[in-house]
């Protein structure tokens, strides 16, 4: 038992049904996942254990348990209210949505998620949010381009390590153009989809950022982080991911945060509602 | 308005020299003072361990040993590497003992650094018993509490007078300069051109 966890629990609920109410509104279902599962490649995180010479991982990531959990190819606009452990018994409560399949273009799943994460944080009155969106490709282009090792880039960048990427023996070019992507930012980038997406949304809020990279290995091209001022630690991201031949996109929002940051009503948020 | 964060010791001292040449002065603490402001920078001062710790989470730039990135896991970009702090951590016995790494299997290693000591046996195939210590390692296998330690050499001077020897190499070490990943963002012109500066001179 950790400490206040029942005057916490209130806010999780608070906070979780001022989401729940925007997935609703937005055609999206909710799933629950079971707490633990067979453990398999292809789930990431979660605490790993073993039972009687079976190995189980308890709450893993949710988009790797959603998509090694699924057995017939549909559309779903799912979204979920979970606790996910990363390596240690103690987890974070996580609210996140996923659109995988459907005819809908891959611009237009990301438009809508946008949006949600912007309706979800202006009706839990969090008003000092930002967003940043940045592109995979656009280090893959510079990558295959000059036919770079994936794993020392994505080490580098990830750390955004300007010493480590003059070090590399690759040509200057490739270093110029790595390094340019790095000091990328602002309202439009260049790429089509992503300010197709910037436009549409056409919100102070929306930033591109080339530097945004996120850690998770499905990841494929668009990523996004959220964040506020006053939080040292993003408050949330996403990003698009192929399913079999389907793009696909999700976003993950910390609800511990959100619900410290949130502001409620006497009421609880029926007025939000 | 920059939040930088400065290890207090021998760090400072360099770091301090580094940036007044693109024209920062650190404002150095007065008595028992933590936190100096100027017009620029509110310059935070704490133990070299905390480093990493208050970028993390929330202040906006800082300098720290790559030792205690690594060791803390800290989830930090780390933009640039500094031309100073170099030195070497590696594993270190009683010098009347010819030990391989091999060798160590159960052995009590005494360490600042637990998670990367045990990284490093696993890695090698070795189990062992890692303790913890805050300072003073070379106590440690002189009073038969360890076998060996994992710990910073810079001119070996001080294991010499303490009868230890370096036996293996783990990793360089150096100071690095780390920024917080939002401030990155939020401050993301300000933190680029002191970077793009200090850059310039190293």
């Amino acid at each position: 038992m950790y400490k206040d966890t029942i005057s916490n629990s209130f806010k999780l609920g608070k906070a979780a049904r001022i989401a729940r109410n925007c997935f609703y509104d937005a055609g999206y279902s909710e799933i629950f996942l079971p707490v633990i599962d067979k453990h398999s490649p292809g789930l990431h995180g979660g605490l790993k254990t073993a039972f009687n010479n079976e190995y189980y991982v308890i709450k893993p990531d949710v988009t790797s348990h959603l998509l090694t959990s699924m057995v017939k190819d549909e559309e779903l606009k799912i979204f979920y209210v979970s606790e996910v452990l990363n390596s240690l018994p103690k987890g974070r409560w996580q609210i996140g949505a996923e659109w995988i399949g459907g005819k809908s273009g891959r611009g237009y799943k990301i438009y809508e998620q946008i949006n949600l994460i912007i309706e979800i944080l202006k009706k839990l009155k969090i008003s000092d949010f930002q967003i940043d969106i940045g592109s995979l490709k656009k280090w893959e282009d510079v990558i295959s381009e000059f036919d770079l090792d994936s794993e020392t880039i994505y080490e580098a960048i990830k750390k955004r390590s300007f010493s480590e990427i003059k070090r590399l023996d690759i040509p200057e070019k490739a270093k110029e153009k790595l390094l340019e992507n790095l000091k990328s930012r602002g309202k439009s980038s260049g790429d089509e989809l992503i300010d197709w997406i910037t436009n549409k949304i056409n919100a102070e809020t929306l930033t591109v950022d080339f530097g945004t990279i996120r850690h998770f290995d499905y990841y494929d091209d668009v990523v996004l982080e959220v964040y506020t001022r006053n939080h040292g630690r993003a408050i949330g991201g996403g990003g698009e991911y192929q399913y079999k031949s389907e793009k696909c996109f999700g976003f993950a929002l910390d609800l511990e945060v959100l619900s410290g940051m949130a502001q409620f009503d006497e009421k609880g948020s029926e007025e939000d509602d | 308005m920059i939040n930088f964060v400065m290890p207090k010791g021998r760090l400072m001292k360099k770091a301090a020299k580094l940036l007044k040449q693109i024209d920062i002065e650190i404002k150095e603490p007065e008595d028992r003072e933590l936190i100096v402001r100027d017009d620029n920078f509110s310059w935070i001062y704490s133990r070299v361990f905390d480093v990493p710790v208050f970028v993390e989470n929330g202040i906006d730039m800082g300098i720290a040993g790559s030792d205690v990135i690594d060791e803390l896991e800290s989830d930090v970009f780390i933009p640039l590497d500094l031309p100073f702090g170099q030195c070497r951590l590696s594993v270190i016995t009683p010098v009347d003992r010819e030990l391989r790494i091999e060798q160590m299997n159960n052995y009590r290693i005494a360490t600042k650094f637990p998670n990367i000591t045990k990284k490093f046996f696993t890695s090698a195939g070795i189990d062992v018993n890692v303790i913890k210590l805050h300072g003073s390692m070379e106590l440690a296998p002189k009073t038969a509490v360890a076998d060996a330690i994992v710990d910073i050499v810079d001119s070996g001077n001080t294991i010499k007078a303490n009868g230890l020897k370096e036996i293996y190499k783990i990793q360089d070490v150096g100071a690095r300069l780390i920024v917080n990943r939002v401030s990155q963002k939020t401050k993301f012109y300000e933190i680029n051109e002191l970077i793009d500066q200090l850059s310039g001179i190293l």
